[in-house]
């Protein structure tokens, strides 16, 4: 029976899903990687990684099938939220579950409270108020292959990224429920991702009390409207909105109420930046004693279309699209290039989802003379922060938040 | 007789089966929740040659896919990075073995550079 149902269950989510979902039986889907179709860094002889359709997601770039890495191909930031299905893929280990069956899954709050809970789905809905906010989503190693000299960690290219309209519940409303203790310090979260051998530190993140006691950090359960797809942490995902992915659990299993500090692997020793204020070190040289948790997100733009080494036709009209965003100020002001940074105009801005969202932003210009033409994007937000150009890039050994003005380069005939 | 028997027989053992599934469902709910196919596995191809056995351990908690991600690197980007499985991630890995990736590594996927 239980075959049955799972077969009967899969057939009903193809219909009402719609056809846009694909759900590939194997790699039947696969489509050549076009050489020259993902921007090309210094890395010349860099791996092409095929791309793929996972259930429910669109071809994307897949650096790995397991864990399922993911990226987003850069078309897709022409505008300002991304669908489910082109949002990327991101997990720490391989052992994900390919089932969520909402009669046994259960969201647990336990520790430093005094009412621990052990919360259903339904209940999660039904018991608290529901808020909507779009935020972006960035793995802390987007746009990585841009480093020079190069940092280990996922090669991405700026794909790890996305903005999507998520509802949920208030994670403090939650804690309130559990009447968590006026002591407690830090909260201790994972995700249902288990790594393959038991010797590897599981995926947890810690959060500490300012961030916990967040008005906007949510668990939510959906995304542009839709359940979250799988792939993305279906049926819960923690938000913090203005901070790295790394923070945002995926297929939240358990909230663990601490009244002291407590070394957590995924917290304490891996995404770590060099602890000064660029959170930097000379090119090449090691990570340093001191460090500090990678949290709050850097301004940052993204030239979306024309696509890398499009052939245009002078005198044919061109519309640079893109998206900028930072950690919650807002952006103000996006400057853009088409002479590889001798001289800059504004962008047009598209209307404001959030201080948390992608902020869309277009130029249209005509190319007059014929040759190789380089365009670059910079922001610029409320505070007055701006991208650095490449040049001026500061470099950590992990390469994380990368977020120089972005260029990219086409052909005008 | 005999025949007609037989599609008798069948025909109450059908509803009665059909019966048994309609009772089934009545006291259980429906599904509710979420399942997907995970493809099945992909072949990133790794180079042939000496170590190709012994790198196979690389790919217990990860596709090699996260290898051939990194590109062509240095030596002392293959030996850290071959050092971090065994030291933060507990890959089961001896110091021979260490070795041997590591040549592998530097041999299919390496670069001149210091
Ligand atoms: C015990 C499990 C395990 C084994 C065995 C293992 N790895 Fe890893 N590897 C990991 C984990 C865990 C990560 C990082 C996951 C994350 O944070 O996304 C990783 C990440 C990587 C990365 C990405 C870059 C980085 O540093 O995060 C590379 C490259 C890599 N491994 C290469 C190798 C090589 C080469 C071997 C064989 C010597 C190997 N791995 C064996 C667990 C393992």
């Amino acid at each position: 029976m239980t075959d049955m149902r799972r077969r009967v269950f899969i057939q009903s989510s193809l219909v009402s899903l719609g056809a846009g979902i694909i759900c590939t039986p194997a790699w039947s889907q696969k489509i050549n990687a076009l050489s020259g179709s993902m921007e090309q860094g210094s890395a010349s002889e860099a791996f092409q990684p095929p791309m793929m359709a996972f259930p429910e997601k669109k071809p994307l770039w897949m650096h790995s099938d397991s864990p399922p890495l993911l990226e987003t191909p850069r078309e897709a930031f022409a505008s300002a939220v991304t669908p489910n299905d082109e949002f990327f893929v991101r997990w720490h280990h391989a052992v994900i579950p390919d089932t969520i069956d909402l009669k046994t899954y259960r969201l647990s709050v336990s520790g430093n409270v005094d009412t621990p809970l052990e919360l259903s789905l339904a209940e999660l809905k039904s018991r608290f108020e529901s808020v909507e906010l779009y935020a972006v989503k960035q793995c802390g190693g987007n746009s990585r292959s841009n480093f020079s000299p190069v940092t280990s960690g996922i090669q991405w290219h700026h794909g790890a990224m996305g903005c999507a309209l998520w509802k949920g519940v208030r994670l403090r409303d939650v804690l309130a429920a559990a009447k968590i203790k006026p002591n407690s310090e830090f909260l201790k979260l994972n995700g249902l991702e288990r790594p393959i051998l038991p010797g590897t530190p599981p995926f947890m993140r810690k959060l500490d009390k300012d961030e916990f006691n967040r008005e906007d950090v949510i668990i939510a359960y959906q995304m542009n409207g839709e359940d979250l797809p799988l792939l993305n942490g279906y049926p819960l995902v923690l938000i913090v909105p203005g901070y790295f992915a790394d923070n945002w659990v995926k297929m939240l299993e358990r909230i663990d109420v601490l009244d002291k500090d407590e070394p957590v692997f995924y917290t304490d020793k891996a995404y770590r930046l060099p602890a000064n204020p660029f959170g930097s070190v000379a090119p090449g040289d090691p990570m340093p004693k001191d460090t500090r948790a990678l949290k709050a997100l850097n301004i940052k733009s993204v030239i979306a279309t024309p696509s890398e080494n499009a052939v245009i036709h002078r005198g044919d009209q061109v519309e640079m699209a893109g998206v900028a965003f930072d950690a919650g100020y807002g952006i103000k002001e996006v400057l853009v290039s088409i002479d590889h940074g001798k001289s800059w105009t504004s962008a047009t801005l598209d209307k404001d989802l959030g201080p948390y969202a992608f902020r869309r932003w277009s130029y249209t210009f005509t190319p007059s003379k014929s040759g190789i033409l380089t365009m670059m994007s910079r922001a610029i937000n409320r505070l007055g922060e701006i991208q650095p150009l490449p040049a001026n890039m500061e470099w950590n050994p992990s390469g994380y938040a990368w977020n120089a003005a972005d260029h990219l380069t086409i052909n005008v005939l | 007789m005999k025949i007609i028997g037989i599609t008798q027989s069948l025909a109450i053992l059908f509803l009665l089966a059909s019966l048994s599934v309609n009772a089934e469902d009545a006291a259980t709910p429906p599904f509710a929740g979420k399942t997907i196919d995970f493809p099945k596995a992909y072949v990133y191809q790794m180079q042939k040659g000496e170590g190709y056995e012994t790198i196979q351990k690389c790919s217990i908690c990860h596709s090699f896919g996260y290898i051939l991600n990194q590109g062509k690197q240095n030596r002392s980007f293959w030996e850290h990075e071959t050092h971090k499985m065994i030291e933060a991630y507990n890959a089961p890995i001896s110091p021979e073995e260490e070795k041997v990736i590591v040549s592998y590594l530097v041999k299919f996927y390496g670069n001149d550079k210091k």
